[in-house]
């Protein structure tokens, strides 16, 4: 085979990969879409809708609104929890350190449903006074916080001390280094982090349901859930459906437009 | 100006001393160098009195003040490290400005001081330029603004230019000693470059196992090497190692053997015929010589032409006098004659070479 249709070959197989893993991913997206707005008149004919969207009941965009404040609390809380912690854990010798970061890793691989249900157990028949909103926020916060500390943990690690030995041979003390140096050079490894504490927050399910019983709140996703139980796979719920993608993809690119890409540039977070 | 005294600095990792003992001084305005290989403590040192780390023993005194416990941020220096140190996610303004600010001055300041910093290490006008946007040799010029623009009471090098290339590194190093010159401030510079420390320096310390094994000049250091380590490290020498045979109290003049060739040596006082000494003959100090001046000589030997190699300036030849090897460096016009000279005979002369203890 000759080197150019070598290359021409390679480069074919890339782009059909590409477009394999782009419809994996977009195709169930597309098809809840259809499910929304495409309607079968009675005469067999199709129409696009979007009279399924005002089907949406009043709850559902409560329990939208429920889930925003839940997931913005969640990065709030783990980020400012996690990120000195991390810098503790990385910048600082103790002894058990090590067998720490096992731990922390080793708890990463629980399965969501144990957590949960270790969640409810804790919360529900031990704590009982963390039940309601603030019971979620507890349990989400505490639920993705190592994924915020693994992030911020890695982002530390990663920096280079130079920068920061700089900055105190500069005249800043540990604080403003920390702040005007150490933090806006972590910026992009916290975002990532944020990112994903938003987008799983926004869409978490299991421990949503195992706590909704004992909390008596619901989210978005629960509410989906319960109508396809209820009414079946009909157009308002996959409206629902619908909303709760925009809803969560808005958010990341708010954020990103926002700090994120601040971040990527190196500006100041905080 | 600013003197510095570091007093029986120790640091130990485990049972490893980094640091061994080690006291050093520089005078107000002088630039003094710890010159030393790889790994022989001299960044540990220098680190030591910048703050970054805390000493397992010693003193050091900034003029009468003891600094010894005080953080980085509290002693007033200015740091330049080896890897280029500028914060990434500012600009090269907002760089040289950030010591200005963390020392509260007013912004109008702020500018005109980072304008002068800038201007003496010929940076003006890179002000917007973000630290990815600079090539290494703008990038280190930049570091040696900010930390100007603070106004230290001492400076620290540590090995500033050991990632800049060759041509760079020889314009830089004087740039240093001109900046310095000019500033009048205290500078302990660290490298493991001879040369460097050679153009440079107003003294060197030169370290090697995590101790001060010699301080003096660079003409002190590199014409009266005191261990065999020195003699070694700093340039190139012919190491030989010779028995005493008789010593001459009239002339001062010992004479040592090696390889069944006597050696005179010009020495100060009677050395022991009991020990073994090295003596060390730098291949500058060797001459080619006509057979007719060996009367001029105190030592002069015939031997052959075992190799000739060309390093720009030098042609080196591996002179073979009774299976002892030296190093012998021919200059100018003449070392050309050299270069297709292998097996030839010749007749090499020289009258000084260093007498080391063992």
């Amino acid at each position: 085979m000759s080197r150019r249709m070598h290359e021409r070959l390679s480069s074919t197989l890339s782009y059909l990969y590409l477009i394999l893993i782009c419809t994996a991913i977009l195709l169930p997206l597309s098809i809840t879409l259809y499910r929304a707005v495409v309607v079968t008149r009675p005469d067999g004919s199709m129409t696009i809708s979007f009279q399924s969207y005002t089907m949406i009941s009043e709850a559902f965009w409560d329990k939208v609104l429920v889930n925003v404040s839940i997931s913005l609390l969640t990065v709030a809380i783990d980020v400012a929890v996690a990120v000195p912690a991390a810098y503790a854990l990385v910048k600082y010798e103790f002894k058990a350190k090590r067998l720490l970061f096992t731990y922390l890793n080793g708890v990463w691989y629980v399965p969501g449903i144990s957590y949960g249900l270790a969640l409810v157990l804790s919360y529900y028949f031990v704590y009982k006074f963390l039940l309601g909103f603030w019971g979620f926020v507890v349990a989400y916060s505490t639920g993705f916080m190592l994924l915020a500390l693994l992030t911020a943990i890695v982002a530390f690690r990663n920096l280079d001390p130079v920068y920061e030995e700089a900055a105190r041979c500069l005249g800043a003390g540990r604080l403003k280094t920390f702040f005007k140096v150490t933090l806006p050079l972590v910026g992009p490894g916290i975002t990532a982090g944020v990112v994903l504490i938003l987008v799983l927050s926004l869409n978490e399910f299991i421990t949503a349901l195992l706590l909704s019983g004992p909390t008596r709140v619901k989210t978005a996703p629960l509410q989906v859930f319960s109508d396809i139980r209820h009414a079946g796979i009909q157009p308002f719920v996959a409206a629902e459906a619908t909303v709760l993608q925009l809803v969560s993809l808005a958010i990341v690119v708010l954020y990103l437009k926002f700090f994120g890409t601040k971040y990527l540039r190196g500006a100041i977070m905080i | 100006m600013t003197r510095v005294e570091a007093i029986d600095l120790v640091k130990r990792y485990g049972s490893f001393v980094a640091v061994d003992r080690v006291t050093l001084r520089a005078r107000e305005g002088e630039l003094v160098t710890i010159l030393g290989p790889s790994g022989c403590g001299k960044s540990t040192t220098l680190r030591i009195l910048a703050g970054l780390i805390p000493p397992d023993g010693g003193r050091i005194f900034f003029d009468e003040k003891d600094v010894t416990s005080l953080p980085p941020d509290k002693r007033n220096i200015g740091f330049v490290f080896q890897r280029v140190a500028l914060f990434p996610h500012m600009n090269v303004y907002k760089n040289v400005a950030f010591g200005l600010e963390m020392r509260k001055m007013p912004k109008s300041m702020i500018k005109e001081k980072v304008k002068e910093a800038l201007r003496l290490v010929h940076m003006e006008g890179y002000e917007d330029r973000m630290p990815s946007q600079l090539s290494g040799g703008q990038a280190q010029r930049v570091e040696i603004a900010r930390v100007l623009a603070t106004d230290p009471a001492v400076l620290l090098f540590d090995e500033p230019l050991s990632n800049i290339d060759a041509k760079l590194k020889d314009e830089l190093k004087y740039e240093i000693r001109r900046i310095q010159r000019e500033t009048r401030k205290t500078l302990i510079y660290v490298t493991h470059d001879q040369a460097e420390a050679f153009a440079i320096s107003d003294r060197i310390y030169v370290m090697n196992n995590g101790r001060i094994e010699q301080e003096g000049t660079p003409l002190e250091i590199y014409m009266n090497p005191r261990t065999p380590f020195i003699a070694a490290f700093i340039g190139t020498t012919n190491f030989i190692e010779t028995s005493i045979k008789d010593y001459d109290e009239k002339s001062g003049i010992a004479t040592l053997e090696a390889a069944g060739l006597e050696i005179k040596v010009r020495h100060p006082s009677i050395l022991d015929k009991r020990k073994r000494y090295f003596i060390s003959i730098r291949p500058e100090d060797i001459k080619v010589i006509n057979p007719n001046d060996q009367e001029s000589y105190l030592n002069s030997f015939k031997g052959t032409i075992e190799d000739a190699i060309f390093i720009g300036t030098i042609v080196r030849l591996n002179i073979n006098i009774n299976g002892l090897v030296l190093k012998v460096d021919t200059y100018g016009s003449e070392r050309f004659n050299f270069l297709d000279s292998k097996g030839k005979e010749i007749v090499i002369g020289f009258n000084s070479c260093t007498i080391l203890n063992m």
